[in-house]
C-alpha cells in the first residue's frame, strides 16, 4: 500500500512539475511574439508619458512627438500609456501605476495628459469614491504591480485575456492595426488587401454616435468628484517630475454633441483646472475638420502622426515662450 | 478563492495531505479550519454570517429533537426560517426592494427613502455574502427535515458547522441535503487511491469545461451583451445561444470541480446537472438543470403549495418560478425570467391535450424525429431568449437586446471578436455534447481510468497541453459565485 502510495505521489508530483513547466515556456514564448494591444506599455519606464483614455492612445504617438522635440531640454523618450475607456481614467489607481512608469531620476518630463468627459465620468452603479476604486483596481491597470518587465509574466498571467496557442500560431486578424513598442497603436486605413474608404468611415462614425446613444441610455453615467480630484492630484504629482499638458483630441462633431449634452461645462472646467494648477490646455474641440477620426472617436494613422506634430509644436512653443520669460529681465 | 486561481492550486494539496495524514477525530476540525480560511479568502467579515446562520440552525435543530410539543417545535422552526430568510433579505434583496419602491414613489414625486436621491442610501454599501443564497437554502433544509423528523440533528457542533461550511460547495451549491452528507462526515475515511485519482480526473474536466469552454464563450457573450445596440440579428443570436452554452457549462464545471475534489477526500456530492440540452420537453428540462435548488423548490416550497394551501397546480408553478428567479439575483431581470420560465412551463402542460389530439389527428406519431426536433429545437429557442434577460443588467437592456436580435438586418460591426475563437467555441460546444450524447458528467473518469497506461497518459499529457494552451486566460468568476 505505502510503495503504491508513494508511486501515485510521484506521479502526481511529475504531473504537476510538467503543467508548471509547460505553462511558464508557452507564457515565455508568447512574450516573443504578439501579446496584446497593451503589452508594450508595461515592459520598461521611461521619463516621459502620454496618459489619457482610448482617444489618446491611437492619437499621440511618442516617436513623432519625441522627433518634433529634439532640440527641446527635456528627458525622452516618450510612452503611450494610455488605454482604452475602462482601464485607464483618472483615479488613485492610475496615478499609481503612472508613477510606476516614471524613472526616479526623472524632473524634467514631459506628460500629455488627454482629457474627455470619459475621463472623469463612472457609471451610475458606482456610487462611492469606494465604489469607483474597488471597480478601477479591477482593470487592466489595477491588477498589475509590475509595469517595467519583459518578459512580464505577470501579465500573461493577469491581463492576457486570450489563450497561449496564439503565442504558437501568432496570427492577428485586425490587419488595419499597429502596435509600436511604444505603446501607440496606429489605426491604418490602407494594408496589403484591405483598403478603407470613406463610406466606411461615414459609416462606422454614424454607428458610433448611435451606439454612444443608446449607450448612455443602458449604462448610464455621472461625472465623478472623485475622478475630478485624483485629476488634480495626477497633476500636482507630475508636475514634480516635470511639465504637464492638457489636450481634448479632436473628435467627429456627431460625438463632440453628445459630450457638449453630457457635460456642457467641461471646457470650462478644464481651463480652470489648468489655470489653478498654471498647466497649459490645448483644446482641439474645434479641429475636427483638420484630423479625421475613423469611427468618430478616434484619429486614424495620418490624422494621429500630424496632430501628435501639432501638438509637440505647441509644447515646444510653450517651452520657447516659458524659457525667454525665465531669462527675461524688465530691469534690461 | 475560486477554484480557478492559483491559490487554489496550492491550497487544495495542502488540505488534502493534512487531511489523510491527521487521525480522523480531527479531520472535521481541519477541513472546517479549510473550509472558513477558503471563504475567508473572498469576504473575511462575512464569514460571521456564516457562523451565525451555523449556529441558529444548530440551536433550532437540537430544540426541535428534544421537544415533543409540536407548537414549540414550530417555533423554533419559524425560528430558523426567519433568520434564515431574513439574513438572506437583508444581505440580497432589502435594498433591492427599497429602491424599487423609491423608484415607483419618486414617479410620485415622494422621497419615501427620505435621503435626498438613490446615491446617499446608506444601505447600498451592503455587501452580498459570496454563497448566500446557496448555504441558507442548504441550512434551512437541514431544519424543516428535522421538524419533519426526516433527520436526527447532529450533535456534534463542529460536523454540523462543516455541512454549512464545507469548501467544495460552499459557494455556489449543490445544495446537499444532511440526510446524505452529515453521515459521510462522521464516518473514517481511508487512502484509496483508485477513488482520489477518480476524483481528479472529474475535477481536470471541470477545468477543461470552465477554463477552456465557458470562459472562451464567454468573451463572445460578453462583447455582444455589452452593447447590444451595436449589434443586429446573427451576432445577437449567437450570443443568447452562446450564453445557455456559457452558463450550462460554467455552472456545470463548478459543481463537477467540486465533486471531484469532496471525491478526493473521500465524500460524495450529488450531480447537479444530468445534460440539460438533451431534454424531451420543458419539465425534462427542468429536471436535468440545477438539480438540487429545484428538488430543493420541489420539496419545500411546490409540494407543500399544493398539499397545505390547497394552490391550484399552475398558480403554484407560477410561485416556484418566481422565487427560482428572485432566488437568482435581486434584479427585475431575474424575476422576469423566472416568470417567463414558469410560463413556459404552463404552456407545455396546458396544451399538452391539445397537442396531442392533433397529432393523433394527424396521424404523427409522438416518436416521430422530425417532430422531437421541431419539438426540442422550440423549446431550446424559447429558453435561450429567456436567458436574455438572466444575463442582462436591466430589462430595457433586455428588451433591446431582444428586439435587435430579430433584426433581420444582420451585422457584426464592432464586433471585436477573433474569428478562429468562434469557430473553436462551437467546435468545442459541439464536441462536449457529442460527449455528453454517450457519457454522462459520472462516466467521465471512467473513460480515462480505465484504459492501458499508454494511453492513460497519452490522456494526462493531451490534458495538461490543452489546459495550459486552451485556456482563456481570464481568471474568471464562475457566474454562479454572484448568487
Amino acid at each position: 500500500m505505502n510503495r503504491s502510495l508513494y508511486i501515485f505521489l510521484l506521479k502526481i508530483l511529475v504531473l504537476a512539475v510538467l503543467l508548471i513547466g509547460v505553462y511558464l515556456g508557452f507564457a515565455r514564448q508568447i512574450t516573443k511574439t504578439f501579446v496584446s494591444d497593451d503589452y508594450a506599455k508595461f515592459t520598461h519606464q521611461t521619463p516621459s508619458l502620454v496618459l489619457g483614455l482610448s482617444r489618446a492612445h491611437y492619437a499621440m504617438d511618442p516617436y513623432t512627438i519625441g522627433a518634433e522635440l529634439e532640440d527641446v531640454n527635456y528627458q525622452g523618450p516618450f510612452q503611450n500609456f494610455a488605454f482604452e475607456k475602462s482601464q485607464s481614467p483618472y483615479g488613485e489607481v492610475y496615478l499609481r501605476a503612472v508613477l510606476e512608469k516614471i524613472p526616479d531620476h526623472t524632473l524634467k518630463g514631459i506628460f500629455i495628459l488627454g482629457v474627455s468627459p470619459g475621463s472623469f465620468s463612472a457609471s451610475n452603479r458606482l456610487k462611492t469614491p469606494e465604489d469607483i476604486h474597488e471597480f478601477d483596481s479591477k482593470t487592466m491597470v489595477g491588477k498589475m504591480t509590475e509595469f517595467n518587465a519583459h518578459p512580464n509574466l505577470e501579465f500573461v498571467r493577469k491581463c492576457f485575456g486570450r489563450s497561449l496557442y496564439k503565442g504558437v500560431f501568432p496570427h492577428d486578424h485586425r490587419i488595419s492595426t499597429v502596435f509600436h513598442e511604444n505603446g501607440w497603436e496606429e489605426f491604418r486605413l490602407e494594408a496589403p488587401g484591405y483598403t478603407i474608404t470613406q463610406s466606411d468611415i461615414n459609416y462606422w462614425q454614424e454607428e458610433t454616435v448611435e451606439g454612444y446613444t443608446r449607450l448612455a441610455a443602458v449604462i448610464p453615467e455621472h461625472v465623478s468628484s472623485y475622478r475630478l480630484e485624483w485629476f488634480g492630484k495626477t497633476i500636482d504629482s507630475l508636475q514634480k517630475r516635470g511639465l504637464v499638458f492638457l489636450v481634448r483630441i479632436p473628435m467627429h462633431e456627431g460625438v463632440l454633441a453628445l459630450e457638449d449634452g453630457a457635460w456642457p461645462s467641461f471646457d470650462r472646467e478644464m481651463d480652470s483646472i489648468a489655470r489653478l494648477r498654471s498647466v497649459p490646455y490645448f483644446n482641439y474641440r474645434d479641429r475636427t475638420e483638420d484630423f479625421e477620426t475613423y469611427d468618430g472617436s478616434h484619429l486614424h494613422s495620418e490624422s494621429a502622426v500630424s496632430f501628435s506634430k501639432d501638438v509637440a509644436q505647441k509644447i515646444r512653443d510653450h517651452i520657447v515662450q516659458r524659457a525667454l520669460v525665465q531669462y527675461y529681465d524688465p530691469e534690461d | 478563492m475560486l477554484f480557478n486561481s492559483f491559490e487554489f492550486l496550492f491550497f487544495f494539496p495542502v488540505v488534502v495531505f493534512v487531511f489523510y495524514v491527521l487521525p480522523h477525530r480531527f479531520r472535521w476540525f481541519w477541513l472546517l479550519l479549510a473550509s472558513y480560511y477558503f471563504y475567508m479568502s473572498m469576504e473575511p467579515a462575512l464569514i460571521l454570517l456564516l457562523i451565525a446562520s451555523t449556529i441558529l440552525d444548530y440551536y433550532c435543530g437540537r430544540q426541535m429533537y428534544l421537544k415533543q410539543d409540536n407548537r414549540i417545535r414550530k417555533r423554533y422552526l419559524w425560528m430558523s426560517i426567519i433568520g434564515n430568510l431574513g439574513m438572506l433579505f437583508f444581505f440580497k434583496y432589502f435594498v433591492f426592494f427599497t429602491n424599487s419602491s423609491q423608484a415607483i414613489m419618486e414617479f410620485f414625486g415622494i422621497d419615501w427613502l427620505g435621503v435626498g436621491g438613490e446615491e446617499n442610501y446608506v444601505f447600498n454599501k451592503i455587501l452580498l455574502p459570496v454563497g448566500i443564497s446557496f448555504y441558507t437554502f442548504q441550512t434551512l433544509s437541514y431544519s424543516i427535515d428535522v421538524y419533519r423528523r426526516e433527520v436526527v440533528p447532529e450533535r456534534h457542533f463542529g460536523r454540523y458547522a462543516l455541512y454549512v461550511a464545507f469548501f467544495p460547495q460552499l459557494v455556489a451549491g449543490p445544495i446537499e441535503r444532511a440526510s446524505r452528507l452529515l453521515p459521510q462526515f462522521r464516518k473514517e475515511v481511508f487512502i484509496d487511491i483508485k477513488r482520489i485519482k477518480w476524483g481528479i480526473v472529474m475535477m481536470a474536466w471541470g477545468f477543461f469545461l470552465k477554463l477552456v469552454v465557458a470562459d472562451r464563450i464567454g468573451v463572445y457573450v460578453d462583447a455582444v451583451f455589452l452593447d447590444p445596440s451595436a449589434h443586429r440579428g446573427l451576432p445577437l443570436f449567437i450570443g443568447s445561444l452562446f450564453f445557455a452554452f456559457q452558463i450550462y457549462f460554467d455552472f456545470s464545471a463548478y459543481c463537477t470541480i467540486a465533486i471531484g475534489a469532496a471525491k478526493v477526500l473521500g465524500y460524495d456530492l450529488m450531480q447537479n446537472f444530468n445534460r440539460p440540452f438533451f431534454f424531451s420537453s420543458v419539465r425534462d428540462f427542468w429536471r436535468r438543470w440545477h438539480i438540487s435548488l429545484m428538488l430543493w423548490l420541489k420539496d419545500y416550497l411546490y409540494k407543500p403549495l399544493i398539499a397545505k394551501f390547497g394552490l391550484n397546480k399552475i398558480v403554484a408553478v407560477l410561485i416556484v418560478f418566481f422565487f427560482n428567479g428572485l432566488w437568482h439575483g435581486a434584479n427585475w431581470t431575474f424575476v422576469v425570467w423566472g416568470l417567463l420560465c414558469g410560463v413556459l412551463m404552463i404552456i407545455e402542460v396546458g396544451t399538452q391535450p391539445l397537442r396531442y389530439a392533433v397529432l393523433r389527428k394527424l396521424g404523427i406519431s409522438l416518436q416521430n424525429p422530425v417532430l422531437r426536433f421541431v419539438t426540442w429545437l422550440t423549446i431550446f429557442l424559447s429558453i435561450t431568449t429567456t436567458l436574455v434577460f438572466f444575463r442582462s443588467p436591466n430589462i430595457l437592456h433586455a428588451l433591446l437586446y431582444i428586439k435587435n436580435m430579430f433584426s433581420l438586418n444582420s451585422t457584426f460591426v464592432n464586433v471585436t471578436y477573433d474569428r478562429t475563437e468562434l469557430w473553436l467555441s462551437m467546435v468545442l460546444i459541439l464536441l462536449v455534447q457529442i460527449i455528453h450524447y454517450f457519457k454522462g458528467n459520472d462516466d467521465i473518469p471512467e473513460l480515462v481510468l480505465n484504459r492501458k497506461p499508454v494511453l492513460r497518459w497519452g490522456f494526462y499529457i493531451a490534458f495538461i497541453f490543452t489546459i495550459v494552451l486552451f485556456s482563456v486566460n481570464r481568471q474568471n468568476n464562475f457566474i454562479y459565485f454572484q448568487f
